[in-house]
């Protein structure tokens, strides 16, 4: 590979990067007991990205043609308007492997689907559920970079993800549940595969005795979960610095301001073995613990090499792409709100009328104006302090600048959750995290 | 450059079917008026089924150097995997017309050309108001080619090309931002003109203000439309959850599902629709299917697989990556005009267009709240202000139960991206606001 580095530095780029990823993994999916998909998948892909005459370009292939691509990706710059510059790194040389217990491929097929037969013979002890999705997916991720600075990374990424999706039903209603497992981990995580199914199928028949909830202002409490992708939603997008930069964020010219109330501390590292694990990006930049907000005043934004230097901050390894063929943008890793210290009884007796909202069934934030909803999959009412039934369908509606400054209590139970974020057309994993936290004021949505 | 595979798979199987695409893509993308990515890219990609004893393996690649390895591993997992008794035959090799014509002048689309095209979209932009800043586009022009071949006989093969522009405008007002977007797929070069619709819009997105809490009329744009069947009628009318029992609509073909003005078609064979292909993925000819008639809820969606279960043919809506069997999806998704100017229609209410968090919705069961991002309040007729901080909340099932159906209809990208449905008028809605 360094062959061609000195290739494209003899045909005038001033820097260049050259990556791979290959990956390869099972899927197993079962309906009733059912094997619908039982399959394996192999992927590579080879990409370039060259800086000539202070223009980006970029080439991609899953054919090992790096001379090609070189070729490409030059030509390609020169059609390029925008003259761009990066921040300098130390060039790093280091190896990354997941921690596992049992690499995945040492387990066989039939065991596999031993296994999540078993989980889907739960079924029987819950009456209303009809159906009963489960997926089970495996992988292994080699993922090389080298550029012209003399950086050489390498990582072996292993994950396992397990998904429970079950619907419940009665004469008239239809409700449904999925609970999803995943880690960047080994089989090992299949551990975990009975109390997620179980958890799925019951809370699938406990919605069909939900009622709508009231819709209105009140104050609400968001579990760990929701707390998460409302720090990812709310927060975490706003301070990418390529939509601070064309003005796309409400936070654009508030570095420095207090945004928040005093509690709120909210950070990005990638180092953290969660979902988000990123090492090093897909610019060879290694993972860094950033504050985004700390004490409630907004410090730093999340940064490429290139929107650090327009910054002049420190390179903070949030430069990703989802392929080697897309744009690599600011990205989030594993974002959270630091553990407070209420605990989550004292939260409980603070309401009088209001929601405690769980779990995520997604959410979405319009960065530039500053509004987001998201949407709680399970909803219970609280009144005078207690549990008064369970809600459904509801979500919040809010203000980021509002609702961090209404953030009253902050929990002491930090947990975290995998997803993929999706920005750009591009998806990556991510994770988000967050203590229960205590919202006044929130505008939530019900019938 | 299969001959050797399939030679491979007929002796090794009892049947097989390859299915493979050589996409090339090129990217561009613009940053705050300038651009700023531009990526060309080469991709192959080989899945295999294999069906061996009466149970079934499945596997792919994107290494040309691997095509032997990957039917190797198809035929491993078929021979671990348990019977599917449901599992008849793939597709049945048919007459296949050819219903694609590629658009010349796409075809030489090069990133030159988009550069212009970009010039001329922000100049059209800026004669609504100067001050209008594209804070970011992109571009994505696919040339994918897709062949099928199968041991019934099936060698099918052809070409798409398509292209994809997003762009999103800001403008900064006394302090206060207001953003939108616009999203447009096509099959031939897109028209620069679309950026004076997306100007007029975005000004009058200023001075936006809160309705009160209640219940009041609603007028969905097609765009808003699109989204909801989107998510929640395209998922009730697929054939596997219907057969698992998923869908809502479970039992209810010849039954009244919806307001008698419906007339809803999936249409894989109208030319010139952005959906239209010769054949789906799995090498069936594409067909038209009448989904809902005058309300009545007429046919599903199938591929091979869920057809045989029923005794019944494709209706040609397999879709799927290399990476992925075959899922069921709409081709061109056609909801019949109404008659009436709705905007008309109301006395008190919404007319929304923009809708954050649609992917929120319960596809399932139907039941949203979401925000609304670029919506008015109207009143007799008259369009009076946009509003802010209002949400939406209903079923879409019960929700498509009695409504009026705007007069023209209007491609939506979106899902698989031939979305072509009129507005739809909504005599009550819950709307939460301020108190």
């Amino acid at each position: 590979m360094k062959k061609w580095i000195r290739y494209a530095e003899k045909k005038g780029a001033e820097y260049v990067e050259i990556s791979s990823v290959e990956g390869r993994g099972t899927t197993i999916e079962l309906y009733n007991g059912k094997i619908r998909e039982l399959s394996s998948r192999f992927k590579v892909g080879y990409g370039v990205r060259v800086l000539y005459k202070s223009k980006f370009g970029n080439a991609f292939s899953n054919k090992e043609e790096i001379k090609n691509l070189i070729d490409k990706a030059i030509k390609n710059s020169k059609v390029m308007e925008k003259r761009s510059e990066i921040a300098s790194c130390k060039a790093v040389k280091k190896r990354f492997y997941t921690k596992f217990k049992i690499n995945p491929e040492d387990v066989d097929y039939e065991r596999k689907i031993k296994d999540l037969v078993y989980v889907d013979k739960l079924r029987k002890d819950y009456r209303k559920v009809n159906t009963l999705k489960i997926s089970y997916f495996d992988g292994t991720v080699n993922h090389r970079f080298i550029n012209s600075e003399g950086s050489e990374l390498f990582v072996r990424d292993i994950y396992t993800v397990f998904v429970a999706w079950a619907f419940a039903k009665t004469r008239n209603k239809l409700e449904n549940f999925m609970e999803i497992e995943r880690g960047r981990c080994g089989y090992e995580l299949m551990k975990k595969s009975e109390e997620t199914a179980r958890y799925a199928m019951s809370k699938a028949e406990e919605l069909l005795r939900a009622k709508h909830a009231k819709g209105g202002i009140f104050d609400v409490i968001l579990d760990q979960k929701l707390g998460g992708v409302f720090t990812h939603e709310a927060v975490g997008h706003a301070c990418e610095a390529d939509l601070v930069l064309n003005n796309s964020s409400s936070f654009s010219k508030k570095l420095g301001e207090k945004i928040g109330s005093d509690i709120v501390n909210i950070v990005d590292d990638g180092n953290l073995r969660e979902w988000g694990w990123t090492p090093f990006d897909s610019e060879g930049v290694l993972a860094k613990k950033t504050y985004l907000v700390k004490k409630g005043v907004l410090l730093n934004f999340l940064h490429s090499r290139e929107t650090s230097k327009v910054f002049g901050a420190e390179p903070s390894g949030n430069g990703r792409n989802d392929s080697l063929a897309n744009k690599i943008i600011p990205r989030m890793t594993n974002t959270y709100i630091e553990n407070g210290d209420s605990n989550f009884e004292e939260m409980l007796s603070e309401i009088k009328n209001g929601y405690y909202l769980k779990g995520s069934a997604g959410g979405q934030v319009d960065t530039a104006g500053g509004d987001f909803l998201f949407n709680a999959k399970e909803g219970y009412i609280i009144k005078n302090g207690e549990f008064n039934g369970i809600v459904k369908g509801v979500s919040l509606l809010g203000n980021i600048l509002e609702t961090l400054k209404n953030i009253r209590l902050i929990g002491n139970d930090l947990k975290f959750s995998g997803g993929t974020c999706g920005k750009s057309s591009q998806g990556v994993p991510i994770s988000c995290g967050s203590p229960h936290i205590l919202i006044e004021k929130a505008k939530v949505g019900g019938l | 450059m299969f001959e050797k595979l399939v030679y491979f798979l007929k002796k090794n199987s009892d049947m097989f079917e390859i299915y493979s695409t050589k996409a090339s893509i090129l990217n561009i993308e613009v940053f705050n008026e300038k651009t700023d990515f531009i990526s060309e890219s080469n991709s192959f990609g080989l899945g295999i089924r294999v069906y061996i004893n009466g149970k079934l393996g499945f596997a792919s690649t994107s290494d040309q150097r691997k095509i032997m390895e990957c039917a190797k591993s198809a035929i491993k997992l078929a021979k671990v995997n348990k019977k599917d008794k449901d599992f008849v035959s793939f597709a049945k090799k048919e007459k296949c017309k050819n219903l694609v014509k590629i658009n010349k002048n796409l075809l030489e689309y090069g990133p030159k050309d988009f550069l212009k095209f970009h010039r001329e979209f922000i100049s059209y932009v800026k004669e609504v108001d100067k001050k209008i800043k594209i804070s970011s586009s992109a571009y994505y022009k696919i040339e994918e080619n897709v062949r099928v071949i199968n041991s019934e006989g099936v060698d099918l093969e052809e070409t798409n090309l398509k292209n994809i522009f997003d762009s999103e405008a800001v403008l900064e007002r006394n302090g206060r931002k207001e953003a939108l977007d616009v999203s447009k797929g096509e099959l031939a070069p897109i028209n620069p003109k679309i950026g004076l619709d997306l100007g007029k819009r975005l000004i009058n997105c200023f001075n936006k203000n809160p309705v009160v809490s209640g219940e009041m009329q609603l007028l969905l744009h097609p765009e808003a439309v699109a989204n909801f069947f989107n998510e929640c009628f395209v998922f009730a009318i697929n054939s596997e959850n219907v057969q698992h029992k998923k869908s809502v609509y479970f039992g209810k073909i010849d039954e009244r599902i919806c307001d008698k003005k419906f007339n809803i078609i999936d249409d894989g064979m109208t030319r010139g629709l952005f959906c239209t292909r010769s054949f789906d993925c799995e090498g069936i000819p594409s067909k038209k299917t009448l989904i809902v008639k005058n309300g009545v809820l007429k046919n599903f969606i199938y591929n091979t697989y869920t057809a045989n279960k029923e005794g019944k043919e494709s209706t040609s809506n397999a879709y799927r990556t290399v990476e992925t069997l075959p899922i069921i999806d709409c081709n061109n998704f056609i909801i019949k005009p109404g008659k009436k100017r709705l905007l008309d229609e109301i006395d008190k209410g919404l007319y929304v267009r923009g809708l954050i968090g649609t992917h929120t919705i319960n596809t399932a069961t139907g039941d949203f709240s979401l925000g609304v991002l670029e919506g008015y309040y109207v009143e007799k007729g008259e369009i009076k202000f946009p509003v802010k901080n209002v949400m939406i909340v209903g079923n879409f099932f019960d929700m498509i139960k009695d409504v009026e159906l705007g007069k023209s209809i209007e491609h939506c990208f979106c899902g698989t991206g031939g979305f072509y449905v009129p507005e739809l008028f909504v005599p009550k809605i819950k709307v939460v606001g301020k108190a």
